[in-house]
């Protein structure tokens, strides 16, 4: 039985896997028609082939230094200027963009919070009454009265003559507390 | 001045271009008939390829994938080409008989002549098998790659494609087949 048409355009081209071609091609050693068909695709084959060899690829060499020319000034043509300092892209991911991006704004923001607030201790004392001379006055009655005198919101200081000596009476909370024991009753 | 980046790629470009340009300019020929409109057309392929050449994972991807733009840009310049014919003739009140270019002088045989008429006159999915396997030297395999279709249909297309193309060759007073 022979093989079809389609089976013998494959086997011209060398497509038909071991150990069929071998198979193929001693039934086509002994069957005139299938010979004759193989014959006629060997031919038709020959004929892309003979106007190849036939001086048809002549441009061929040349194509390919001129293409390759082409190719490599179009490239250097596309090729962008080398990119100053202060023009260079700088990429980062996209997170740590937005956290630079929120530190900035909060440090602005602390910045101007601060700047502020000095501003108004500035305003704040300047504004501040110029301390009263010092007043000489003994005994609790004196100082009330000083101060019954003055309007409200002033600062008082109220220190000692110098050199005056002080004795402690009664016992510190310090010392109290140190002696303290649970369960003692105290 | 490259630099690592441009030197990679120039580099790949070399290697793609020493592997591939015989058989992209073959194809482009073969289909145009036209040495300049075959080198524009590769030329602007290479082009396509660089721009894009980080997406091909091997320089044989690069190879398939520029065959594929050479053949598909080689076929629609022809289509482009014989629509401005008919203009022209029509235009000009002229036979429909094509008036032979300078790249028909040097194919001074009748069987090529033959040969090269009846493949122009195929549809385009049996003249570019024909062009991928005779003039690229394309397996069934390679063949399917470019063209995104299994060996099996590849096997199929080139026999009728050369059914087709010996019908129309006994038609004419080409007798090749």
């Amino acid at each position: 039985m022979c093989p079809d048409r389609e089976l013998l355009s494959a086997f011209a081209d060398g497509e038909v896997p071991s150990p069929w071609d071998a198979k193929l091609e001693r039934h086509a050693a002994d069957c005139p028609r299938c010979r004759e068909a193989l014959a006629g695709l060997r031919r038709l084959r020959a004929a892309f082939h003979d106007g190849a060899a036939r001086g048809d690829e002549s441009g061929l060499e040349p194509a390919r230094g001129r293409v390759l020319a082409r190719v490599d000034e179009t490239l250097a043509a596309r090729r962008p200027l080398r990119p100053g300092l202060w023009s260079r892209r700088v990429s980062l991911p996209l997170p740590a963009a937005a956290a630079a991006a929120l530190a900035v704004g909060l440090l602005t923001l602390a910045w101007a919070a601060t700047g502020a607030r000095n501003a108004e201790l500035r305003m704040a004392l300047n504004a501040a009454p110029q301390p009263m001379p010092a007043l000489a006055s003994t005994g609790m009655e004196g100082i009330l009265e000083l101060i019954a005198r003055q309007e409200a919101g002033v600062n008082i200081t109220i220190s000692l003559p110098a050199g005056a000596a002080v004795r402690p009476s009664g016992e510190p909370i310090m010392v109290r507390e140190a002696d303290f024991r649970p369960g003692s009753g105290q | 001045m490259f630099n690592d980046d441009e030197g990679e790629r120039d580099a790949w470009f070399r290697a793609l271009y020493a592997e591939t340009f015989t058989v992209l300019f073959r194809i482009a020929r073969r289909i145009c008939y036209s040495d300049e409109a075959a080198e524009d057309l590769v030329h602007d392929s290479y082009i396509k390829a660089v721009e894009r050449w980080r997406i091909f994972p091997t320089l044989n991807d690069a190879k398939y994938w520029l065959i594929r733009v050479v053949k598909n840009g080689a076929l629609n310049y022809v289509k482009r080409k014989g629509r401005e014919q008919k203009v022209y003739q029509r235009y000009f009140r002229e036979t429909e008989e094509r008036s032979p270019s300078p790249e028909d002088d040097t194919l001074r045989n009748h069987d090529a002549e033959a040969l090269k008429a009846a493949l122009a006159s195929l549809p385009d999915k049996f003249r570019s098998v024909l062009v991928l396997k005779e003039y690229a030297g394309l397996n069934y395999k390679e063949i399917g790659r470019v063209l995104g279709i299994s060996e099996g249909n590849v096997k199929v297309r080139v026999f009728r494609a050369r059914e087709a193309l010996s019908a129309l060759l006994r038609e004419g007073t080409g007798d090749v087949s």
